[in-house]
C-alpha cells in the first residue's frame, strides 16, 4: 500500500479584495508526520489551514490520496479533514463529554451509531488526553489549557486523515504545551494522520515538528527539517529579529532572541 | 463547596476512581446518569405544563370551579349548555392558544439564539414583532390589506404578511457573502427602528378609535382566538418542531462557532436559512394571532438552558415546554390577578418576564 500524503500545488486564496496566498506550493507531507507552520502575524498560516479545510474559497490543488480536496463536497471533505480554530468559544452550556459527543454525532457516517458506542468513544478520547476526570464539568468552568485539550479532543475523536490545528498551545502553560504536543505527535504516528499545526513558539516547533514551513507574506520563506527551516538567517528575514539557534546542554536546539534587527 | 459542586465532584470522582481498565465505562455511565436526570427534568416540565393548563381552563370570570369545568367540558351530569359553550368556545381555546403561542415563541427564540450566537436574540430581535405591528397598524388605521380577505382576518393576515416579508428581507441580506450573525442582528435592530418609526407615523395620523384598537392589539391578547387559529398554529408547530429536532446535532455543533461547525461538516448557511424560515413562520403566526407577547421568546430558552444545558436534544423540547408553561401561567394570572378583569396576556408576560430576565442577567454577571 502506498503511503498517504498531502501535496499543495499553486494554491491561491484569501478574501474578496485581498489574496493572502498566491500560487503557494508545499512539498509532500506524509501521513504520520507533524508539519508545523510558523511565520509572523498575517503571514497566511491560518488562511492556509482554512483553505485546506474548505472554509475559504481557493484555487489550485490540495492533493490527498489522488483526490483534489478543493473539489470535494463539504460533507465529504469534513470526513477527511478536521480544522481546530484557535479557541473554543465562551458561554457554551455543555459539558466536556458533550462537546466531544457533538463532534462525533455530526459526522455523517456516525449518526446511526448507538449512544453507548459514541459515549464510550468520547470518554476514551478524553482519557487519552488525560482530561477524563473533567467529563461532566461544564466547559465554562474549565481553565484555558483544559479548554484547548477539549478542543483537541473534539478534533481527534473524528479520526480525520488530515488534522489542522491552529495555535493549539496558545493558552497553555509549559506542562500542558508538552501534553498537547506529545498527544498530537502520538496521534499522528499511531493513527497515521497528516497533522499540520500553526505555532508561534519556535522552540516548540524545533522540539516537535518533523517538517517546518516558514511563511512570510503568503509565500514560503523556508521549508524542511526544523534545523534547516529555523536558522538565524531565516528568522531575521521573516521576523526581523536577531536570534541564535543553538544546542542546549542536552543537545536540543533552542532559539535565543538577542533583539530586533536593524 | 456548594451542593451542586459536591455532586459534580462526586460524579467526576466516579470517573477517576476507575481510572485504569474501566475508566471509559465509568465516564460513559456517569454521563448516562446525567442524561436520565435531563429526561426527568423534561418530564417535570411537561407535568408543570399539564397542571398549569388544568388550572387555566378552570379559571375565569364565570365562576366555574375545577369540577364544574370538567363536567361542562365533557358534557357530564349537571353541566348546562351555557357552561359547555364557556368551556369549548372561551376557556379551552384561550388556554390552548396560550400554550401553542408560548411554545412557538420559545422554540423560535431558542433556535434564534443558537443560529445568531446571541443570548439576547428572540423572535423580536430581528424586527418580526415590529413588522407585524406595522402590518396591524396599516390594517387597523388605514384599512390597507390584501384584497378578498374576510374582515376578521384583516389584522392577523396583514401582521403575518409583514412579519414574514421582514424575515425574507433579512434572509436576502444575510445571503450576501460576509454577513455573519452580528451583521444580521444589527440589520434586525435597524429594521426594528424603521418599522417603529413608521408605526409612530401611522399612530400620529390615526383616529382616536383606530388608535385605541391598535394599542390594545399591541398589548397582546388571547381573547380573540378561535379553533381555526389554533389549528394553524398547531400545524405550524407540528411542522417546525420535528424539523428543528432533526437538526439537533447540527445546532449543538453550531454553538462551537461557524468555522468549527463547518469543519465538522455542518452546512451552516443552509442550517441558518431553514432555521430562520421556521423561526419566521412561528413568530409571525404568533404575533399575527395574539399581538405582541414580550419576553417568552427570550426568557423561555434561558430557563431551559439553565435546566438542561445546550445539548439540543434536550434544549429544544425544554424551551418549547418552558415557553408553553410561562404563557399558560400568564394566561392564568391574567384572569386571576384582578378578579373579574381579563388583563391582556402580553402585559402579564412582560411583568413576569422582566424580573426573571434581570435575575438571569445578574446571575450571569455574578459568575
Amino acid at each position: 500500500m502506498t503511503e498517504r500524503s498531502l501535496a499543495i500545488n499553486g494554491l491561491t486564496c484569501g478574501y474578496p479584495k485581498h489574496e493572502v496566498l498566491k500560487e503557494l506550493s508545499l512539498p509532500r507531507i506524509c501521513a504520520g508526520s507533524v508539519t508545523v507552520m510558523i511565520g509572523p502575524n498575517a503571514a497566511g498560516k491560518t488562511t492556509l489551514l482554512r483553505a485546506i479545510a474548505g472554509l475559504l474559497p481557493a484555487r489550485g490543488e490540495v492533493n490527498f490520496d489522488g483526490r483534489n480536496l478543493l473539489a470535494l463536497a463539504p460533507t465529504e471533505l469534513a470526513g477527511l479533514v478536521t480544522y481546530m480554530p484557535q479557541v473554543l468559544p465562551q458561554g457554551v452550556a455543555l459539558t466536556t463529554i458533550e462537546a466531544v459527543i457533538t463532534a462525533l454525532r455530526v459526522a455523517p457516517d456516525r449518526r446511526g451509531d448507538s449512544d453507548a458506542a459514541v459515549h464510550a468513544e468520547a470518554a476514551a478520547v478524553l482519557n487519552r488526553l488525560n482530561i477524563g476526570h473533567l467529563s461532566l464539568t461544564p466547559l465554562d468552568e474549565l481553565s484555558g489549557g483544559q479548554r484547548q485539550l477539549v478542543s483537541l479532543a473534539q478534533a481527534i475523536v473524528r479520526r480525520p486523515a488530515v488534522l489542522l490545528l491552529d495555535e493549539p498551545t496558545s493558552a497553555l502553560d509549559p506542562r500542558h504545551q508538552i501534553d498537547v504536543m506529545s498527544a498530537v505527535r502520538e496521534i499522528a504516528i499511531e493513527d497515521g494522520m497528516i497533522v499540520m499545526v500553526v505555532l508561534h513558539d519556535l522552540n516548540l516547533a524545533l522540539a516537535w515538528a518533523d517538517t517546518v514551513v516558514l511563511l512570510v507574506d503568503g509565500k514560503i520563506a523556508a521549508a524542511g527539517p526544523p534545523e534547516e527551516a529555523i536558522t538565524s538567517a531565516t528568522l531575521e528575514t521573516a521576523y526581523r529579529v536577531r536570534a541564535r539557534v543553538e544546542r542546549c546542554s542536552q543537545g536540543r536546539l533552542q532559539v535565543i532572541y538577542d533583539g530586533k534587527s536593524v | 463547596m456548594d451542593k451542586p459542586g459536591e455532586r459534580l465532584a462526586d460524579m467526576n470522582a466516579q470517573i477517576v476512581e476507575a481510572a485504569t481498565g474501566h475508566a471509559r465505562d465509568a465516564a460513559a455511565d456517569a454521563y448516562g446518569n446525567l442524561l436520565w436526570r435531563r429526561r426527568l427534568l423534561i418530564a417535570v416540565l411537561a407535568t408543570a405544563l399539564a397542571a398549569s393548563f388544568f388550572f387555566d381552563i378552570a379559571a375565569g370570570p364565570s365562576g366555574l370551579g375545577l369540577g364544574q369545568s370538567f363536567n361542562a367540558l365533557f358534557g357530564l351530569e349537571g353541566a348546562t349548555r351555557t357552561q359547555g359553550i364557556i368551556m369549548w368556545e372561551v376557556r379551552l381555546p384561550q388556554a390552548v392558544t396560550a400554550i401553542l403561542v408560548g411554545a412557538a415563541l420559545s422554540l423560535a427564540g431558542a433556535e434564534m439564539q443558537t443560529i445568531l450566537d446571541n443570548p439576547l436574540a428572540s423572535p423580536f430581535t430581528l424586527g418580526v414583532s415590529s413588522a407585524a405591528s406595522l402590518g396591524a397598524a396599516l390594517a387597523l388605521i388605514l384599512g390597507v390589506s390584501l384584497p378578498g380577505l374576510p374582515a376578521t382576518w384583516l389584522v392577523p393576515a396583514n401582521a403575518f404578511l409583514f412579519a414574514f416579508v421582514s424575515v425574507m428581507i433579512l434572509q436576502a441580506l444575510s445571503a450576501r457573502r460576509g454577513t455573519g450573525p452580528d451583521t444580521l442582528v444589527l440589520l434586525g435592530i435597524a429594521m426594528v427602528f424603521a418599522f417603529n418609526a413608521l408605526v409612530a407615523l401611522l399612530q400620529f395620523v390615526a383616529s382616536e378609535a383606530a388608535l385605541q384598537q391598535f394599542v390594545f392589539w399591541t398589548m397582546g391578547s388571547i381573547a380573540q382566538t378561535g379553533w381555526t387559529k389554533i389549528a394553524i398554529l398547531a400545524v405550524a408547530l407540528a411542522i417546525a418542531f420535528p424539523a428543528s429536532f432533526a437538526a439537533r446535532w447540527q445546532l449543538t455543533a453550531l454553538r462551537f462557532g461557524t468555522d468549527r461547525a463547518r469543519s465538522f461538516g455542518v452546512p451552516v448557511a443552509r442550517l441558518r436559512f431553514f432555521t430562520l424560515l421556521r423561526v419566521s413562520m412561528l413568530a409571525a403566526l404568533s404575533v399575527a394571532f395574539v399581538g405582541t407577547i414580550g419576553f417568552v421568546g427570550l426568557v423561555g430558552p434561558h430557563i431551559a438552558r439553565l435546566l438542561v444545558g445546550e445539548d439540543h436534544r434536550f434544549f429544544l423540547p425544554a424551551s418549547l415546554l418552558t415557553g408553553a408553561t410561562m404563557m399558560s401561567l400568564a394566561s392564568l394570572a391574567s384572569k386571576t390577578l384582578i378578579p373579574g378583569v381579563l388583563l391582556p396576556v402580553g402585559i402579564v408576560t412582560s411583568l413576569v418576564g422582566i424580573p426573571i430576565f434581570v435575575a438571569l442577567i445578574l446571575r450571569r454577571r455574578g459568575r
